[in-house]
């Protein structure tokens, strides 16, 4: 049994996802970028909670749907709209989706950049 | 001159169709006033682009009847103004069919259709028995007050023979070949295929250059210069004829050198540079000689000069020498010495009767000689005297009579040619003759020398006169027509100069707009491509036509290179991304503001694109669609989930298939129901957090209704063809709740607040107590927010106020 782990922070996360990017782990591509998608998600929705967190109390523990359509009234709507979009997009690279292959190298690169852009927009609102 | 100054550009907005661009700038344009004059006159003689002779077209609905895959009518309603629509649907719901039907109800024919040939193009009829196509799309046009309909139906089995007809509203139908769109049909065809996209990225240089300069839309402002270049050719061909012709003339003017006429005709020509004497040509022309027509003059002379009647002159002579006779036949005679001699005594008796009694002769002093019975005697002596004198006086008299009726016929005419100066001299000097002898002796023989010298003289000056109308006369006529056109050509000329100025300025405008336009071409399909390529390394650096429309060589230049190498990387595109490049060029076409097409049809677009440039095209569309109705059909479920990730706004169908061929159209979803679905999400949210239920959910439900509002501020604004900016503008505002509202509800922005709310209270079905709900949704914006015990009722009612306030109350035509 692995051991339970503890709070995992922003910037562990997305060490992670870099090292899955950089090729440092022995698995395919696509596993790799799925894997690093999955880290970016966790850091995004982590960021997200943090931002709504500060505004109402509780409003982290009520459904990703419900705190993404929060956001909007909470933070910078353009700021909103973005997390929204790199966010739907992250998941659906997490999923096998019977009709998409698995994302390129240079998208989750994109999506790194957008995340990492997107903590600090939240961090200041 | 140091006026070198560009023509000063208004600040006209550049997204106003072409005609009324090119107005404002000659409205703003300094030149002279006939230059100005002639281009207005150009303007108007050009059939205006379709987007300012009709409002921009939206579909408000369609029906397919009988059509490909769709059996029994199926309708659908679109929202008619800007905004994104999806039709989605499995493959073979009929999707395509209902995207095609509409694209033959405007052209009579598809895109696919005209690909394919005939054994594949399957049969277009429905396959249902007793079928009858048709297909009625309902289309709102801006600026009328209802809708007009386009009707397309088959009267036989052919595909290609098709009836169709438009009915605008308030004007009678007119075949649908006839409408006021037909010609932007073929410049900014509003319809687009997944076949389309791969033809334009594979078709010849010239055709896409084509594709690409139609989208400029300076076609009719280069069909004006046409117009003027035609003029100026016209006029400077009949310039150069005149110029030609005069050299012609000139030469054929000189070979008369013995004719005044052409003498003068030369002079009168001038030269090239200097133009002709129009009055001196007119006289020409009219036959008066001129001045210094001296031969011409002398040769009338002659012929018009008549010499003396012989005849008469030798009668006059005869009788004058019959008189001369008689008179010296009297004179020295007692005839003559009778009358000398009653003279004398008249006188003696004369001085008898002044000088009473005194009786003595004056003349030899006798005393009483002149005695009274002298008197008596002398006195019967004068009568008798006088009597025998008379014949002498006669004789004297009826001389002068002949001697001057001699005379009276030695006429000298006023001018004498002087060819017959010595003859009439000769003439002439009869009357200085003294002795009527031999005036008479001589007289009739001079008159017949004469009188034959001026009948021989003026019988050769008409001939010579006759032959030389004979060369003139065609020379006359040559002389006539060229003053007319010359005349004509001088009358043109500031006209052609006119004509030069006003096509160097037509000129610079249309290169000015040209260039212009290809750089916000450029811009916006840079745009669209960084869209839409995402995380591709390829990039568009550039988008150039080469070459002039008229050359066979002219090709479009997309300047795409690699990770910025500069590399040709059309070859290295995958097909999606060549897709995505053939969307960038090609949707700019649907926002260019020469279009009357509001409404864009794209058959879908995504194949082939991976999931990231499906996100970006969900992004284009919606910048698309804030401008125009974007319709897309699409097999693929990840376009609606882009949309509805990045928060756009979008309206969706679903297309099924019932049993047989009955297809039904479902509306999914809209703006309103988006807002709405996100409220009800939110409200059944469970351990909602009360400040968000206070704030977060008033905002989504106001969202909704500001959603409703908009659909019907359009609708009212498209009726009373009111300006789409301006609503643009207003959706834009922060502070859009109230004037949105007062357009929606009113069809003006200027009501205030109560007004709005009395007329909510109005048309909503709770009345006032759901103007207060509409309260609680502005409240959530302020600090208090709004207090909702029941979120899911809330959002509910809030559904149905919307429902009644989207749709105004259509108006009577």
């Amino acid at each position: 049994m692995t051991p339970v782990p503890g709070p995992v922070t922003i910037g562990e996360l997305l060490r992670t996802a870099d090292l899955l990017l950089a090729g440092g782990v022995e698995a395919s591509a696509a596993s790799r970028h799925r894997g690093a998608s999955l880290a970016l998600r966790t850091t995004l929705e982590i960021a997200v909670n943090r931002a709504v967190e500060a505004q109402v109390t509780g409003l982290a523990q009520v459904s990703v749907r419900a705190r993404m359509l929060c956001l909007r009234f909470y933070t910078d709507p353009e700021t909103a709209r973005r997390a929204n979009a790199i966010w739907s997009q992250v998941c659906l690279a997490c999923h096998y989706h019977r009709y998409e292959i698995g994302p390129t190298h240079a998208q989750v690169v994109a999506w790194r950049r957008e995340v990492a852009a997107l903590i600090s927009l939240l961090a200041d609102s | 001159m140091t006026d070198i100054a560009p023509p000063a550009a208004p600040p006209v907005s550049e997204s106003l169709p072409i005609a009324e661009i090119a107005v404002a700038r000659l409205a703003a344009a300094t030149m002279s006033r006939s230059v100005s004059a002639l281009l207005s006159e150009a303007f108007a003689a050009v059939e205006t682009p379709a987007a300012t002779a009709i409002g921009r077209l939206y579909v408000e609905s369609v029906a397919v009847t009988d059509y490909r895959g769709i059996g029994e009518r199926t309708w659908f309603r679109l929202a008619p103004r800007p905004g994104v629509t999806l039709v989605v649907g499995r493959n073979g719901a009929g999707k395509s069919s209902l995207a095609e039907a509409l694209e033959t109800a405007f052209t009579g024919t598809n895109s696919r259709w005209e690909r394919q040939d005939d054994a594949r193009r399957g049969s277009w009829r429905n396959l249902r028995a007793g079928a009858t196509p048709k297909v009625e799309v309902k289309l709102s046009v801006a600026g009328d007050a209802g809708l007009g309909q386009l009707t397309r139906t088959w009267p036989a089995d052919d595909f290609e023979t098709s009836t169709g007809v438009f009915k605008r509203h308030g004007d009678p139908a007119v075949p649908a070949r006839d409408a006021p769109w037909v010609a932007a049909l073929r410049e900014y065809r509003p319809f687009l295929s997944y076949a389309d996209l791969g033809n334009l990225i594979s078709d010849k240089a010239s055709r896409q250059y084509d594709a690409v300069d139609r989208i400029l839309g300076l076609g009719y402002l280069v069909e004006v210069d046409t117009l003027l270049k035609a003029e100026q050719s016209r006029l400077t061909a009949a310039a150069k004829r005149v110029d030609e012709e005069l050299t012609a003339l000139e030469a054929a003017l000189e070979d008369l050198p013995d004719e005044d006429r052409a003498t003068a005709s030369i002079v009168a020509l001038g030269s090239k540079k200097k133009g002709p004497d129009f009055t001196a040509l007119d006289a020409l022309l009219a036959n008066l000689p001129a001045a210094d027509d001296d031969g011409l003059a002398e040769l009338r002379l002659l012929a018009s000069m008549r010499g003396p009647e012989p005849e008469r002159v030798v009668e006059a002579a005869d009788r004058l020498r019959a008189a001369v006779t008689v008179a010296a036949s009297v004179r020295g005679t007692s005839a003559e010495d009778a009358t000398h001699r009653a003279d004398l005594l008249d006188r003696a008796l004369g001085h008898l009767a002044r000088h009473a009694g005194d009786t003595a002769c004056p003349v030899c002093g006798t005393a009483g000689a002149l005695s009274a019975s002298w008197a008596a005697q002398a006195t019967a002596q004068v009568d008798a005297l006088r009597e025998e004198g008379r014949a002498a006086v006669d004789a004297s008299r009826q001389l002068a009579t002949a001697e001057n009726a001699l005379r009276a016929l030695i006429q000298i005419p006023e001018q004498i040619p002087p060819a017959l100066s010595a003859q009439w001299a000769a003439w002439e000097r009869g009357r200085t003759v003294r002795d009527p002898a031999l005036l008479a002796q001589h007289a009739p023989g001079v008159a017949r020398a004469l009188a034959d010298a001026c009948a021989v003289a003026s019988r050769e000056a008409a001939a010579q006169l006759a032959a030389r109308d004979e060369k003139w006369r065609p020379l006359y006529t040559r002389l006539a027509t060229w003053t007319e056109q010359a005349r004509a050509a001088a009358h043109a000329a500031p006209r052609r100069a006119d004509l030069v100025r006003a096509r160097r300025w037509l000129d610079a405008l249309i290169k000015d707009l040209r260039a212009k336009r290809l750089a916000r071409f450029e811009a916006q399909a840079q745009q669209i491509w960084e869209q839409l390529r995402q995380e591709s390394g390829i990039s568009l650096a550039k988008v150039r036509l080469d070459g002039k429309e008229s050359s066979n060589l002219r090709k479009l230049i997309l300047d795409v290179s690699l990770d910025d190498a500069r590399a040709p990387a059309l070859a290295v595109m995958s097909q999606g991304e060549q897709h995505s490049l053939a969307l960038a060029l090609f949707l700019p076409r649907a926002r260019t503001a020469d279009s009357p097409f509001g409404f864009l049809l794209i058959d879908d677009p995504v194949q082939s694109m991976d999931p990231a440039k499906v996100h970006g095209l969900a992004r284009v569309l919606h910048e698309l669609g804030e401008e125009r109705q974007i319709i897309v059909f699409t097999h693929d479920t990840r376009l609606q989930r882009a949309f509805a990730s990045q928060e756009l706004a979008v309206t969706v169908f679903e297309v099924e298939r019932d049993k047989g061929s009955k297809v039904r159209v479902k509306p999914v979803t809209n703006p309103v129901e988006q807002a709405l679905e996100d409220a009800r999400a939110l409200a059944k949210t469970s351990n909602l957090p009360l400040a968000a239920l206070s704030h977060v959910l008033p905002g989504l439900c106001r969202l909704a209704l500001e959603n409703a509002f908009i659909e019907a501020a359009w609708i009212r604004q498209y009726r009373s063809g009111g300006s789409e900016q301006e609503l643009q503008a207003l959706i834009a505002r922060a502070d859009r709740f109230i004037p949105l509202a007062s357009l929606a509800l009113f069809g003006g922005t200027g009501h205030t607040k109560p007004d709005v709310e009395a007329e909510l209270a109005k048309v909503c079905p709770g009345g006032w107590h759901d103007v207060d709900l509409v309260r609680q949704c502005q409240a959530g914006s302020h600090p208090g927010g709004a207090q909702i015990a029941d979120p899911s009722r809330f959002v509910y009612r809030l559904s149905q106020i919307a429902d009644a306030v989207r749709r105004p109350a259509a108006v009577t035509p």
